[in-house]
Formats: C-alpha cells, structure tokens, sequence
C-alpha cells in the first residue's frame, strides 16, 4: 500500500527526519509514537505529499508519490492535520461535501454518488441531524466529528489523521477511536495516525512507529514497541506496562505515581 | 432535530440563497432603470426607454441620458463589479476578512502611477487609465514576487508584504504631492475616486476586464471553496495550492486594477460588499463570487447617484461617498460578530 525508504528532511537547515523506513500495509492500523518534535506530523505531511522529503522515496501502491498529481494523489489518499481552521458561514453538510473535490472535476456540480457518499459519511459520524448546522456553532467533539466524516467523504483507501482525539473528552476520545477500528475491520482501509496517548496506540494499533530525535527509534506490535525501558530511552519516563484481566491489550500507567489509595494507606501508616 | 428536518432546512438554505441572488440582480436591474432617470434634469420613464427604442433620436434626453448618464451608470456598475468580486477573491485566498483589493497594494500603485503622470506629464490625462492599471499590477507582482520563496509563501506574509509595500509607495505619493504642490487638486480628487465624466471610452476600457475577470473568476470559485479550510486540507484535497493562489490572486488584481484605472481609488466597496453578500448566501463562493459583484454593482451605482445628486449641482467624489456608508457598516458587522 504504502512504502517508505530512506526518507530524510530538513525544515532549512535543521534536520527534522532521517533515514525513516515504513510500510503500511492495506487493512493495517499504523500508529506513530513519539516526544513532542520527535518528527511524527513531519512525517505523516511527508506521507500526505504535503512536504517533499530531501531523500529517499516514497510509493504509494507502487506509484513514486512524487510522479502523482495532487489530485491523483487526493483520490487515493486523505490526510487531517491536527487543528483545523475556524471556517465562518459553512455548514456541516457543505463541509463534509468537500472532501468529494478530488472526484469532481470543475467542482461545480455534484454526482448522486457524491451526494450519497457525503449522506453515508454525514450518517457513519452519526451527523446526519446537524447537516444544517453551522460549523463554527458545534461543540468541539462535534466538529472534529465533521471534519472526519469530511475525510471519509473522501472515499480513499489510505486514511492520515494528526492527533485526531487531541481536545476530546473521554467520551470522544473513544468515539474516534472505535472509527479507526471500524475503517480497518469494516472497509479494510489502512490507517496511520499520530498519537501522544500511549494507551489509545495501544488499543487500536496493529503496528506502531516509536520516533526518537527524527529516527524510528522502534517499531512492531504495540506490546513489543510498548515496553519500560523503550518509553525510558524515547520519553525519558517511567512507564509501568501492566497486564489487566479481561483486557485484550496491555495499559500504560505512570510508574512513579502512585494511585491515591496506595498513598492514602502510606499517609495513615 | 432529527434528519428529515435538517435535509428540509438544507434545501430551504439552497432556495434561500437563488432567491438572494435572483433579488440582488433584479434590483440592480431596476435600480440601473430608475438612475438614467435621476440628475440635474429629471426624465420620465417613457423618455428614458425612447433613448433606447429610438423615438426621440435628438431630444435632450437623448443627449443626457445616451451620452452622459449611461455611460457613467454602465461604469459605476462595473467598476462596482470589479471591485468587489476582487474583494471576494482576496478575502477567499488569503482567509482574512480584511482583505481588499487596498491590501495587495492595488491602490497604492495606482496612486503612485497615476500621480506621477499628472505631475511628469501634465495635460497627458490620457495617460492615467493604462498607467494607474500598470501600477497597479505592479505593485500586485512587486507584492507576490517579495513573498514568492517557499517558506515565506504564507498568505500572513502576502498580506504583511502588502502593507509594507502599500505603506512604502504611498509615502512616495504623498511625497511627490507635497513637492508638486500646484498640481495638488487635481491629483487629490483622482486619489479619492470619482465617475464624473466617465464617457463611453471609459466603458470600452474596463468592459473586457470585467466580462473576462468575472468569467475566470466564477470558473475559480470552487477552488476558492478550497482555501477557506487552510491550505494543508485543500492541498490533501487535490488543490494545487500555488498554481490556483497566482490565478486567483492575478485574477483579482486585473479587476480590482483595471477598476481604479477609470474610477480612481475607491474604497470600502472591495472590503463590505463580500461581507454584506455573505450574509445573505454564506460563504461557498459558487454563490458569493456572483452575489459580491452584483452587491459591489448595486453599492457602487447607489453611492455615485447620491454623489451626484444629493448636493448637485454640487458633486462629491463617490469614494467619499462609499467611505462614509462603508464605515459604519463595517461597526456593525465588528459589533454583529461580538454578539456571537
């Protein structure tokens, strides 16, 4: 699906990414791990063809994504950065009916396909009742919500998210993350996402990227990447990785922290 | 609100927005009628439509109305156009409600142009048009080429290079004024804006610009749809950020410069009309390209009959005018957009 060599960057003069090596392949959850400035939206706007790595290649489908033009590019894959712009005057509907543009050709008209790929999206996000709502008056997990249904209007195969839950609450959080896991199991997408919870990486991840200083520091099935002394080495943090009954997944919790109760019990000690 | 209900408030927004366009058109209409009429001499409907079937090929309304007045209603209406679909534009690509034709330095280099023509070759008044739409471009390409290096290709860097920019070529207009002082009435006039005495040789000279402007425009407007959610999600949906912002930006600066080449700098029209347009069809710009240059028409073609009429046989300069009419509804939107 998608194959990454060699790939460096440079914003100027500062090194940002080098020597990546990735692949995605199709119906494959990829989360990219990582400190602040350890390069993971650098590299998922590199992935997006947004930014034009210094060296080595990347190919989409076999296709270098260079050679693609931005529209081809657009058909087979859709990227959300983290932070959208405050867009005034637009409706939910109008909104998510952009992500059609790269299946349009002037953009002035739409297909009944549009309109009924923009219905599923609208529905999918479960946004169906506030298509007629202004964007700017939705709360902020409802608005993400429209921005993604915007994405999934895009119909592609290769889904970037940047940090899709940042600014979500819990409730959201996981709303989204059933999405990702429902892309991959129900339409065999391929994701690749970047996220500053372990845990989420955790849950739904089939791969994960752990990104140190530009490097991929590790990579593999979370419960591999996902260990004490790697989150030493990249954070510089104390991470337990606990096995919980009844739970599929391993959880990360702070090692140096302790629970309330442990420190209620110590202080009446 | 359950789904059924929202598709109805969608199609009656979509009905909403053709009757507002529908609405604008037809008053520009009526209100293009009604101006042939109003002036020093007051003519009957009955006259102003013999002008055009040809009943009184010699009379007096002939004169004024053929001649004078529809000419100059013609101008108004297009240079009203231009500006404001220009406007539109700018406000599209560069995603800030302050743009105007004015912050890309349309204004700036047609005032520098033009007032170095009345001052270096005097009694050249012929000159003006070609070399206000010459600065204008100019000072537009003088703008984009500072911002043209990738990492300063932002639309904030557009717009600070465009202030700068404007700033530095309206110092050396005010400067060139106060050296050449004799001259100082004529060129002050012309920098304020004005449409009296705009013959059909200034129809001739703005009418392709705003026939092919608006059709190159209207052909953007889906792209412009783009910009307005950032460029990092129009570029992931297919747009081809840099190409569509030189079009559309070259595009606005033909209308907004062939504009100030027969009317003078006016201002405001370029900076509300797009506001006043969206608050009637929102913000996708398959509706406000076409609805800001009818409103931009109607603005234009309302103050220049108030200029003309109201203080006659006395005439204000019509960018005093749209000035005056502009500012306080510029308040208004600031204080509408607080209330939210």
């Amino acid at each position: 699906m998608l194959e990454v060599r060699q790939l460096d960057f440079a914003y100027g003069k500062k090194r940002v990414l080098h020597q990546i090596d990735l692949q995605a392949q199709p119906g494959e959850v990829i989360s990219l791990l990582g400190p602040n400035g350890s390069g993971k939206s650098t590299l998922l706007r590199n992935l997006a063809g947004l930014l034009k790595p210094d060296a080595g290649t990347i190919t989409l489908r076999g296709d270098p994504l260079k050679k693609l033009g931005r529209r081809e590019i657009a058909r087979q894959l859709s990227f959300l950065p983290q932070g959208q712009e405050p867009v005034q005057h637009m409706n939910v509907w109008e909104l998510v009916a952009r992500g059609r543009s790269p299946h349009q050709r002037a953009g002035w008209m739409m297909t009944s396909q549009d309109r009924e790929t923009v219905q599923w999206a609208l529905d999918y996000m479960a946004l169906a009742h506030l298509a007629h709502r202004n964007v700017a008056d939705l709360s902020g997990g409802e608005r993400q919500r429209a921005w993604i249904a915007m994405v999934l209007a895009q119909d592609t195969q290769l889904v970037l998210l940047d940090e899709p839950v940042t600014y979500l609450d819990i409730k959201h959080q996981w709303d989204v993350l059933e999405v990702i896991q429902d892309l991959k199991e129900s339409f065999h997408k391929t994701v690749i996402t970047v996220f500053h919870d372990l845990n989420h990486a955790m849950a739904v991840s089939d791969r994960v990227y752990l990104l140190r200083q530009g490097e991929v520091f590790a990579q593999g099935p979370p419960e591999t990447v996902i260990t004490h002394s790697a989150m030493h080495d990249a954070y510089g943090i104390h991470a337990q990785v606990c096995r919980v009954q009844h739970c599929c997944h391993p959880v990360v919790v702070p090692a140096g922290i302790k629970p309330g109760k442990c420190r209620r019990n110590k202080a009446a000690g | 609100m359950n789904t059924a209900i929202a598709e109805q408030v969608l199609n009656a927004v979509r009905k909403k927005r053709m009757w507002s366009l529908t609405f604008m058109a037809l008053g520009l209409a009526v209100l293009m009628m009604v101006t042939l009429r109003m002036g020093t001499v007051e003519f009957t409907f009955r006259q102003v439509l013999g002008v055009f079937t040809g009943s009184n090929a010699d009379s007096l309304a002939r004169q004024v109305v053929y001649n004078i007045r529809l000419p100059r209603m013609l101008t108004a209406v297009m240079v009203g156009v231009n500006l404001a679909v220009s406007g539109a534009l700018l406000q599209g690509v560069l995603r800030n409600p302050l743009a105007s034709p004015q912050v890309i330095g349309v204004n700036a280099g047609a005032g520098l142009a033009a007032v170095s023509v009345m001052i270096f070759f005097p009694g050249k008044l012929s000159l003006l048009p070609p070399a206000a739409f010459a600065g204008a471009l100019l000072a537009v390409l003088l703008v984009y080429g500072l911002t043209f290096h990738q990492q300063l290709n932002t639309t904030v860097s557009i717009v600070l290079a465009g202030v700068a920019v404007s700033a530095f070529l309206n110092a050396m207009t005010s400067g060139l004024m106060i050296l050449n002082s004799d001259d100082i009435e004529v060129t002050y006039s012309w920098l304020l804006g004005g449409l009296a005495g705009r013959g059909w040789s200034y129809v001739s000279l703005i009418a392709g610009y705003t026939l092919l402007g608006v059709l190159v425009a209207l052909l953007l407007s889906p792209k412009i749809n783009l910009f307005l959610l950032g460029e990092e999600v129009g570029s992931s949906l297919g747009l081809r950020v840099r190409l569509y912002r030189s079009l559309i930006m070259i595009t606005a600066a033909v209308l907004a410069g062939s504009a100030v080449s027969v009317a003078g700098t006016i201002g405001f029209v370029g900076l509300i009309a797009p506001h006043m347009t969206r608050l009637l069809v929102g913000d996708d710009y398959r509706y406000l390209t076409i609805g800001s240059g009818l409103m931009g028409g109607l603005l234009l073609l309302t103050a220049d009959t108030v200029a003309r009429t109201v203080f006659r046989p006395v005439e204000l300069p019509v960018g005093v005018i749209t000035s005056v009419l502009g500012a306080p509804f510029f308040l208004y939107l600031l204080y509408r957009g607080r209330g939210r």
